[in-house]
């Protein structure tokens, strides 16, 4: 009997190895890595491999990794989607998905131009798949707020695509936010940045009354219509924006900063009284769109004032904050800089719903599998907007270097001539102001207002007749004493 | 089972009866409840039941269903603003108390808020207390109270002025007292001499009129405005506060100072609210918090930092956010569109034609927009329009010209050219004067 067993023992033995070394059966094993992942199989069929960051009782914030392209990703996946969940399983390479890996590759090679752009569009398909022409999907709007606030991001722009929005009925408004002053937190010293050659004026424009108006447009007016804003980069007066919706999420590279401008522009007021009202009114103001977005109001006020302290207690899901830097987690303990997100940072501490990379990660995290992009006319129209604007601003400056120049020359007997050519570049900067509101708030900003050209053109008119006057009084036309000598050669 | 173990037995069901009876007859027994005029509500616990209470010395009203009646307060479970809540009120504070027959509770009981992109949000309107008006201070139903709506935006004492509140105030009068005015408010303030002027105008309207708040920026002067009303609300974005009164950059001391404190804390208590509340928006050494009761909602202020939510510091004034107004109960709900308000003033919807406000708002703007327009090209003119035209009488009949322009200016618009250019017709009259002076004896 005992013989018996030990036989069978060794029989099962010796099959088990000559499993194991035979060629046939090395295709069908697994091969242990030590690794170990954790597999979720969702309700739509999808076995997703990767590993569990965290999760509760709603969701899961998953690390997906496609082993063929290499590329990892975050997801936030809705438990009500997952049928199963496996833990901590070893990771083995099975050798036949190695060859399928490797026949993979050249095939992808092949296929593919050999631009690595290409390659960068593969990762939207780890997103939600975008298709335009199913109607039945839910219908994306993306409206672009890019380049300087205040003047590329402008009310009057947005005002006018407010029909096609309504005309286009989509599902769900994107707002896709990229505004990044030429400064960083509260270092504003423009000297210093303009010797270092980066002070540009794609400065946004300190203009909190325009800002309010744009987000009561789309809150108001298009309440009937889910909005997110999707933050790419927000550094400058633009974060008070970003903070003014509650759907709110960032790209992995966004930063969300620069709002300390609206605490320092009053800290400095000389007598103590005016500075109490001033910074209780300017950071209210800036709060007020926290308050659209419905974000606790410590955060504006860690953002704006230095010297505030930014503590954070978790109880449950939600954050306490506190401004003496008290709580279980320090999030800026400094007197001299102001707190300022990054996408993980504001994801941390639930200042952000998430973190999406592309367009289809959004929707995914807004747990929609396909969805279709409307194709309004709105990119177009604010590129060709942003380029016009840009153009006649351009425009108008060589116009004042014309004006000087054309003044300059005008003295003996060509002073009418060159004085009726000042007199047109004045006009065509005016028209400019006129025609552009981003204009007229540029060469204001260089003290140049629409008052101060309509006094310069009156006072070239009467010039002008005066000339004409004592010409015909002469019988002769200009006047050799009439401003200063042309400049020789 | 012995006796010991039987006598147990009979304890426990006797208390379990005991606690059963108790129970059902607290909600089945009538129960009594005094109003503040002394007449009694007969009732019971779970009716569904309208009050009338006093918030502020404004009357609200809520319907829903009566959960619980302490000693010192009852708690009503209804819809405020569209949304479920629970109400406390302090059986001081109510004024009238009814039950409703075969009424449904009024409890909205929506889930958390589902992802679905295909169900269009509702408004969202957020609100301590449903504004309504006592029932017993209604107009009969051919007598509704009109509503008129005047944007009130700019600087105070140029765009923003009493003259406009005089002229609404005289518009509603035609159709008798109690109507239904609402001052829609954006400034960031402006000349305190304006301030009395609204107060007096104010202090009138409030007297035969409903006059409420409706704020999106007051600031400074544009806050003493609003705070006079017993009613206010707060567009999302709405702000308050600040009202530090100052002049060249420096802040007013000494009389000056405490004359400011002591009206803005009368015409604070004047809409209902505490004077503290006054002191801390214009001085940073006032201080001021409060703490809300959980359960009761009652809110206690402190003029120090012992309460537990701090709004003014020793480095800061007081400015109200909309959420820490409605917190705190210095305003009675978030309205963001007409119709918003409308819910929060208990009306069926925003009526039409409401224009008369809006008109004489936007007229005087027009007006104003003008004026700060061509004054200054004026003044500028004086120093070169035809200045060199070699006839002096041209020269002067110019300049008479543009004085006379600023002279009609001056009577069309006197606030702005005061607080704007500090001119003023007296000054015109002079300049014309003399120039008339000078060409005559050229034309001598």
């Amino acid at each position: 009997m005992k013989n018996r067993v030990l036989l069978s023992l060794c029989v099962s033995l010796i099959v088990v190895l000559s499993s194991v070394i035979t060629p046939q059966s090395s295709l069908a094993v697994p091969i242990p890595t030590g690794d170990t992942e954790d597999i979720l199989y969702m309700a739509d069929g999808r076995i997703l491999h990767g590993q569990i960051l965290s999760e509760n009782d709603l969701e899961i914030v998953f690390e997906y990794t496609h082993k063929a392209l290499g590329i990892t990703t975050k997801l936030i996946l809705q438990k009500e989607n997952v049928s199963k969940t496996e833990r901590n399983v070893t990771v083995a390479v099975v050798a036949e998905d190695v060859a399928a890996e490797e026949a993979f590759e050249p095939e992808l090679a092949g296929n593919l131009p050999e631009d690595r752009n290409s390659l960068e569009l593969l990762k939207t398909q780890y997103g939600a798949s975008l298709a335009h022409e199913d109607p039945s999907l839910p219908g994306v709007y993306v409206i672009p707020m890019r380049g300087q606030m205040g003047t590329d991001v402008h009310f009057e722009f947005y005002k006018e695509t407010m029909d096609e929005i309504r005309r286009l009925k989509p599902d769900l408004l994107v707002f896709e936010l990229d505004c990044s002053d030429a400064f960083e937190g509260i270092l504003m010293n423009k000297d210093i940045l303009e010797a270092l050659g980066e002070f540009e004026e794609e400065t946004g424009i300190f203009d909190l009354d325009q800002y309010r108006d744009i987000v009561n447009m789309f809150h108001d007016e298009l309440r009937d219509i889910p909005q997110v804003m999707w933050v790419k980069d927000s550094v400058g007066i633009s974060s008070v924006m970003a903070l003014a919706w509650k759907d709110f999420y960032m790209h992995p590279d966004a930063r969300l900063d620069g709002i300390a401008q609206i605490y320092l522009r009053v800290a400095a007021i000389p007598d103590s009284q005016v500075r109490a009202k001033m910074i209780a009114a300017w950071t209210a103001s800036a709060k007020a769109f926290l308050e659209y977005g419905q974000h606790p109001l410590a955060i504006g006020d860690a953002m704006m004032n230095p010297s505030l302290h930014l503590g954070a207690t978790w109880k449950g899901r939600d954050v306490i904050w506190s401004l003496d830097g008290t709580g279980q987690y320090l999030v800026d303990g400094s007197d001299q800089e102001t707190t300022r997100f990054t996408a993980k940072t504001a994801e941390d501490f639930s200042v952000t719903n998430g973190t999406a990379e592309s367009l289809d990660d959004l929707m995914l995290l807004k747990g929609y599998r396909e969805y279709r992009l409307i194709q309004g006319s709105v990119e177009k129209e604010f590129t060709k907007y942003v380029k016009s604007w840009r153009q006649a601003l351009k425009t108008a400056v060589n116009s004042m270097n014309e004006y000087a120049k054309h003044m300059s020359w005008a003295t003996g007997e060509d002073t009418l001539k060159y004085l009726g050519r000042a007199k047109s570049d004045l006009k065509r900067v005016l028209a400019a102001m006129k025609r552009y509101d981003a204009v007229r708030v540029r060469l204001e900003e260089e003290g140049l207002s629409t008052l101060a050209l309509t006094v310069l053109i009156e006072r070239i008119k009467e010039r002008i007749r005066a000339l004409r006057n004592r010409g015909r009084d002469s019988g002769g036309a200009g006047g050799a004493s009439d401003g200063p000598s042309r400049p020789d050669g | 089972m012995n006796t010991k173990q039987i006598q147990k037995v009979v304890t426990i069901v006797v208390c379990v009866v005991v606690m059963f009876m108790t129970s059902a007859s607290q909600a089945g027994e009538k129960q009594r409840i005094r109003m503040r005029d002394g007449s009694i509500w007969k009732g019971s616990i779970n009716s569904q039941v309208e009050v009338g209470y006093l918030q502020r010395n404004v009357t609200l009203k809520i319907v829903g269903r009566l959960t619980k009646i302490e000693k010192r307060y009852i708690e009503v479970v209804g819809k405020i603003a569209g949304i479920k809540g629970k109400k406390i009120i302090m059986r001081s504070d109510l004024m009238s108390m009814k039950t409703l027959k075969g009424a449904s509770a009024g409890v909205d009981v929506s889930g958390p808020e589902a992802a679905d992109l295909s169900k269009p949000k509702p408004p969202s309107i957020r609100s301590a207390d449903r504004q309504t008006r006592d029932p017993s201070q209604r107009q009969p139903e051919s007598n509704v109270p009109h509503i008129f709506l005047l944007p009130l935006s700019g600087m105070v004492g140029t765009y923003f002025r009493h003259n406009e509140i005089d002229m609404i105030g005289k518009e509603a009068d035609k159709y008798g007292s109690h109507q239904i005015i609402i001052l829609e408010i954006d400034s960031g303030g402006g000349a305190v001499l304006e301030t009395e002027k609204i107060h007096h105008s104010l202090t009138s309207l409030t007297k035969r009129h409903r006059v409420v708040a409706w704020i999106k920026h007051a600031t400074s002067a544009a806050c003493a405005t609003a705070m006079h009303c017993q009613e206010i609300y707060f567009m999302t974005e709405g702000q308050a506060g600040a009202m530090t009164a100052f002049a060249g950059g420096v802040a007013i001391k000494g009389k000056e100072l405490q004359n400011w404190l002591d009206s803005a804390s009368e015409w604070m208590e004047q809409g209902g609210r505490k004077g503290m509340i006054a002191r801390a928006m214009i001085k940073k050494e006032f201080l001021l918090s409060y703490t809300r009761d959980p359960e009761t909602g009652e809110v206690t202020w402190f003029d120090d930092l012992s309460g537990d939510v701090i709004l003014s510091t020793a480095n800061q004034n007081l400015e109200f956010t909309s959420s820490t107004a409605i917190d705190s109960g210095f305003a009675q709900g978030i309205a963001d569109t007409t119709d918003d308000l409308a819910k929060l003033l208990d009306l069926p919807a925003w009526p039409e034609g409401v224009d008369y406000g809006r008109n004489i708002a936007k007229k005087w703007k027009r007006t104003v927009k003008k004026c700060e327009e061509d004054v200054p090209l004026l003044l500028q003119q004086l120093s070169y329009k035809n200045q060199s035209d070699p006839d002096p009488i041209v020269r002067l009949g110019t300049q008479l010209g543009i004085w006379r322009k600023l002279r009609g200016w001056c009577v069309q618009a006197d606030s702005v050219m005061l607080y704007s250019f500090s001119l003023l017709k007296e000054d015109c009259d002079r300049q014309i004067e003399a120039l008339k002076r000078q060409i005559a004896r050229l034309k001598r």
